[in-house]
């Protein structure tokens, strides 16, 4: 698992450079972070989660629409389009046993509620700002 | 010319930033449309004279394969140009391009210029002005 988990890793990385001009930043000091927004996608055979903190959302939806007038919409609808890119893309290329088309992503609306612990993940950061990156293959 | 590009994807984000893109491309006046679905892209086209569709794959209600099934049993509709958009990498929609004759296909993530370079094509346009050395400025995704 540890070994999908860097592929992941790698390809979020490279799908949030390439078009949403955010560059992975080594970890920083500061450890204490809230996570604000979460968008989800799933099937009976998987599920993938992205947990942003409030920064990180705003920038990144920021520099996909190009604009700093951005409203709550825009930023979920932004997030449910990097989950799909990225899942697109990691299904397509490492685990095309797993669907056969890439579910629609939905917004987590509390997550605070989210049952996560059994979940494998990895923390990304950008600007100084984490990213929460959390996939598991269901029994 | 005006050109009528119809854009149809369920992210009203990925539509801004297409709109975005094409209208950097620089290859005259266009009027965009837009549609959340296959169905709703339907329904527009019926009512709109449409030159050009970018689709996204995947979208709830009507996802992008039924959308083109739909438009290739439609004489009127037929033939129209259709790009589809899609960040789904994987050989089982390869298969399911060729059977639905899709031959312009962009996956995200993309550059500009690769829609560029499909609207030049299927557009029939002529490479534009002096100035223009065919880069897209701005934008480099």
């Amino acid at each position: 698992m540890n070994q999908i988990m860097e592929k992941l890793k790698e390809l979020t990385s490279d799908v949030l450079c390439k078009m949403f001009f955010l560059i992975e930043e080594a970890e920083p000091i500061q450890k204490n972070f809230v996570f604000k927004y979460g968008v989800c996608l799933e099937n009976n055979k998987f599920s993938m989660i992205l947990l942003f903190t409030e920064k990180i959302a705003y920038l990144l939806t920021e520099n996909f629409l190009g604009t700093e007038e951005i409203s709550e919409e825009d930023i979920f609808d932004t997030l449910k389009e990097a989950l799909n890119i990225i899942a697109g893309n990691f299904i397509g290329l490492y685990m095309k046993n797993l669907s056969d088309k890439v579910p629609v992503p939905y917004a987590i609306k509390n997550i605070n509620e989210l049952k996560t612990e059994s979940y494998p993940a990895k923390i990304m950061f950008f600007n100084e700002n984490p990213l929460k990156l959390m996939f598991k293959i269901k029994e | 010319m005006p050109y009528n590009i119809l854009i149809v994807d369920d992210s009203s984000s990925m539509r801004k930033v297409l709109k975005k893109a094409i209208t950097m491309c620089n290859i005259g006046h266009i009027e965009f449309i837009e549609a959340e679905n296959g169905a709703n892209a339907l329904d527009l086209m019926n009512k709109n004279w449409i030159d050009l569709v970018f689709t996204d794959i995947n979208m709830p209600v009507m996802d992008g394969f039924e959308l083109i099934k739909h438009l290739k049993n439609d004489n009127l509709l037929g033939n129209t140009p259709i790009i589809v958009i899609t960040s789904e990498l994987r050989t089982e929609n390869t298969e399911d391009f060729k059977i639905n004759n899709i031959k312009h296909i962009i996956y995200k993530p993309f550059r500009p210029e690769s829609i560029r370079e499909l609207l030049i094509n299927l557009l029939g346009l002529e490479e534009c002005d002096e100035s223009d050395n065919g880069e897209v400025e701005g934008i480099d995704f």
